[in-house]
């Protein structure tokens, strides 16, 4: 018998509403074409903010571009350092009285003394990629304790 | 397939899928003994103490009973009543002043409730900012409040029914606009409650249709019909301005059955006996829903005046240009708008500074800012085990459960309105595809009067607020902490088992109660000690009655609102 999950029923919602055409941010829409002429610009990090066992924060500074004001930090891994099939995504806010923006991402269910390897670039609200991507890099999390 | 027939199967999922969840959750019990966190300076009230159950849990109807705090909200209740009866029958207010003391009148009658014994403004004192007005609430339940019904199974804890989180602060609800999904932003703006659930679509006003959900709901004010409280005001001793404000036969015209005291005494919920609706005529049943929409309106009225929501506070003064913001408020105000990142989601209404060092010289876009940009965050708070909430999973007199999930229930906030957590979908069901990124998200909001707190009881020598929706925070310097440290203090444990060497909420952070969606801009903020004082000097400024309520300023003789309360609570 299948189990049937929250999760399962919450992604059937949004797939059916996706295919209908009604929600740009939903999966399965490529939504608008994003025509920034101005990208964004990493200038500080990425940098390693904490590790434990089982999750890291990543953290980043980026120039800050016109957009929307809630942001996703993104982050691609995995354990190969070709094969980044993992994402873990973050919100952040765009300070508006503040120069730059930083951004830090969250990444959990990692295994403990693993090396990973990672590359981040952000997204606006709508998941429209906003133009840079960083150089692969890597950390290693925690033993068990 | 045509797009309408696609969302009758989402929402023929929807209702499948809603069956199906309470199924996955477990049946479990709240831990004995509940973490609980009195700040220095705080003492079980003399008469509280019999209340105190072991395991640091509360006895509410003992509290009900005995609590001060609660003893000066009755107080406040009963004088803040008859000064709007007195105004009300005084036939010397404008139309303006009218509807706004009719609401004034609605908010403070506890006749409203099933049991003709709480009104809105226990769970909302003014002394407290219109938020939770008891310490010891705060301390033992999250600052969640007891509701009209008393539980009276043998043994049973809860002993009352009560609400699943720390009350919302209503001042300056009705400046957030209905809810809409911002296409553009890709976020949603607006509604009230702390899950977005009143999203004002009917009405379009949200506070409005706030105002219409305690009186129904189980936990709180319990009555078992919309019109049970339309009769309720029909009644009333206020029933003729009712009438002045919004009609002749508003009321009056309506014709409820012989049996509607009877009917209306059952509360929401109950199994046995059975609550039901009124046996109304269609017509009636019409009147009496615009009946209870004026109820709202009225409410929604009281709250945007200047009793609520005045703009008074030494902040607003600051952006008049008639007094200044002493060194640590000023230090404060740079953190807020820079460092502390606060101001991405507590607009100020300021102009940008776009390089470090430079100087603001822009007034306030919006010479009234909200402090909030009525958006919805996770800030990743741990679940309050304190909440009585996660102990309501035992049926009561009445065979209704109110948490079948007990300490299984996860509060998912707007994901929880969204995914029909309430018995219906959302009012646009194209919403609920937007469920995913909305799970844990809570309201921001106003920070407008959150440092506002009645004196303590002595002796205590602190009052104790409740913060965020679950109430886990209890100080704006815990706040501060918790922006500041959360993952720098982060423990994979839940409350009450930080590793030894950490301390609970300084130095330890248990896991949030939802990971997903966690906003990230906050939580390592770098902050001394002194900048976390300082951000709370600055918070301190936004609280109201700074600049004094004056002639000049209404355009009529002043309101006093604290003038009719007792000595001991001004």
């Amino acid at each position: 018998m299948v189990e049937v999950t929250r999760l399962d029923v919450v992604w059937l919602f949004a797939a059916a509403a996706a295919l209908s055409g009604s929600n740009p941010a939903a999966a399965g829409d490529p939504g608008p074409v994003n025509t920034r002429k101005e990208p964004v610009q990493i200038t500080e990090g990425p940098e390693v903010e904490r590790t434990t066992d089982t999750w890291a924060i990543i953290r980043w500074t980026a120039t800050k571009v016109g957009g929307t004001s809630l942001r996703y930090g993104v982050v691609h891994y995995g354990t190969d350092p070709h094969a980044l099939g993992q994402t873990a995504k973050s919100p952040n806010r765009f300070n508006p009285a503040l120069p730059s923006m930083v951004f830090r991402v969250q990444m959990n269910r990692l295994k403990p003394g693993t090396t990973y390897y990672y590359r981040v670039e952000s997204a606006d609200a709508l998941d429209i990629p906003e133009g840079s991507e960083s150089p692969v890099a890597h950390f290693t999390t925690d033993q068990s304790p | 397939m045509k797009r309408s027939a696609l969302l009758s199967v989402a929402y023929a999922a929807f209702i499948v899928g809603s069956l199906l969840l309470p199924a996955t959750g477990a049946r479990a019990q709240n831990p004995t003994p509940v973490p609980i966190f009195p700040p220095p300076g705080f003492v079980i009230p003399p008469s509280d103490a019999a209340c105190i159950l072991p395991g640091n849990k509360l006895d509410l109807q003992c509290f009900i009973a005995n609590d001060p705090d609660a003893q000066r909200i009755r107080a406040e209740e009963a004088a803040l009543f008859a000064e709007a009866l007195t105004a009300a029958n005084s036939g010397t207010l404008d139309p303006f002043h009218q509807v706004e003391t009719l609401g004034k009148l609605e908010i403070y009658d506890p006749n409203l409730s099933v049991n003709n014994n709480l009104a809105c403004s226990y769970c909302h004192d003014p002394m407290a900012g219109f938020a939770n007005g008891s310490s010891v609430l705060s301390i033992y339940t999250g600052g969640s409040n007891p509701g009209s019904v008393p539980i009276t199974v043998a043994g049973a804890y809860p002993d009352n029914r009560i609400a699943k989180r720390n009350p919302q602060s209503y001042n300056y609800s009705p400046y957030f606009p209905p809810l809409q999904f911002n296409t553009t932003q890709g976020d949603f703006y607006g509604g009230n409650f702390w899950d977005a659930r009143a999203s004002g679509f009917r009405l379009q006003n949200s506070a409005a249709e706030q105002a219409q959900d305690p009186p129904l709901d189980t936990q709180e004010m319990a009555n078992p019909d919309s019109a049970c409280v339309v009769w309720k005001l029909s009644q009333s001793v206020y029933a003729s301005f009712f009438e002045t404000v919004w009609g002749a036969g508003s009321l009056s015209g309506i014709t409820f059955p012989g049996n509607t005291a009877q009917l209306c005494s059952v509360p929401g919920g109950a199994v046995n006996p059975p609550a039901q609706k009124l046996p109304l005529s269609p017509t009636d049943r019409t009147h009496a829903q615009q009946a209870y929409d004026y109820f709202g309106l009225a409410i929604a009225a009281y709250e945007i005046g200047s009793e609520v929501s005045s703009f008074t506070s030494k902040f607003d003064a600051f952006l008049a240009g008639t007094v200044k913001l002493t060194a640590a408020e000023t230090r404060g105000y740079d953190l807020f708008r820079g460092k502390a990142n606060c101001n991405t989601c507590h607009l100020d209404g300021r102009s940008n500074t776009q390089t470090p060092g430079e100087i603001d010289t822009g007034m306030a876009t919006n010479a009234a800012p909200m402090f909030t940009d009525f958006t919805y965050n996770n800030l990743g708070l741990p679940m309050n085990l304190t909440l009585p909430w996660y102990s309501e999973n035992h049926p009561d007199q009445f065979g209704f459960t109110a948490n079948p999930l007990g300490v299984g229930f996860i509060d998912f906030g707007v994901g929880l309105f969204l995914d029909g957590y309430y018995g219906s979908p959302p009012p646009n069901f194209d919403w609920i595809a937007l469920n995913p990124f909305f799970v844990g998200k809570f309201q921001t909001s106003t920070l407008r009067n959150a440092a506002q707190m009645p004196p303590p009881t002595p002796p205590s020598t602190v009052f104790v607020k409740a913060f965020m929706h679950n109430g886990y925070l209890s100080s704006l310097k815990e706040v501060v902490h918790f922006y500041n440290t959360r993952d720098k203090f982060a423990f994979n444990v839940q409350s009450g088992h930080c590793p030894k060497g950490t301390v609970e909420k300084v130095t330890c952070w248990p896991t949030p109660e939802e990971q997903d969606n966690k906003n990230m801009t906050i939580g390592n903020l770098g902050l001394t000690n002194a900048e976390e004082n300082d951000l709370v000097a600055f918070l301190q400024t936004l609280t109201d009655g700074f600049v004094p309520i004056t002639p000049a300023s209404l355009g009529k003789p002043p309101v006093m609102r604290k003038a009719a309360l007792p000595p001991h609570s001004q």
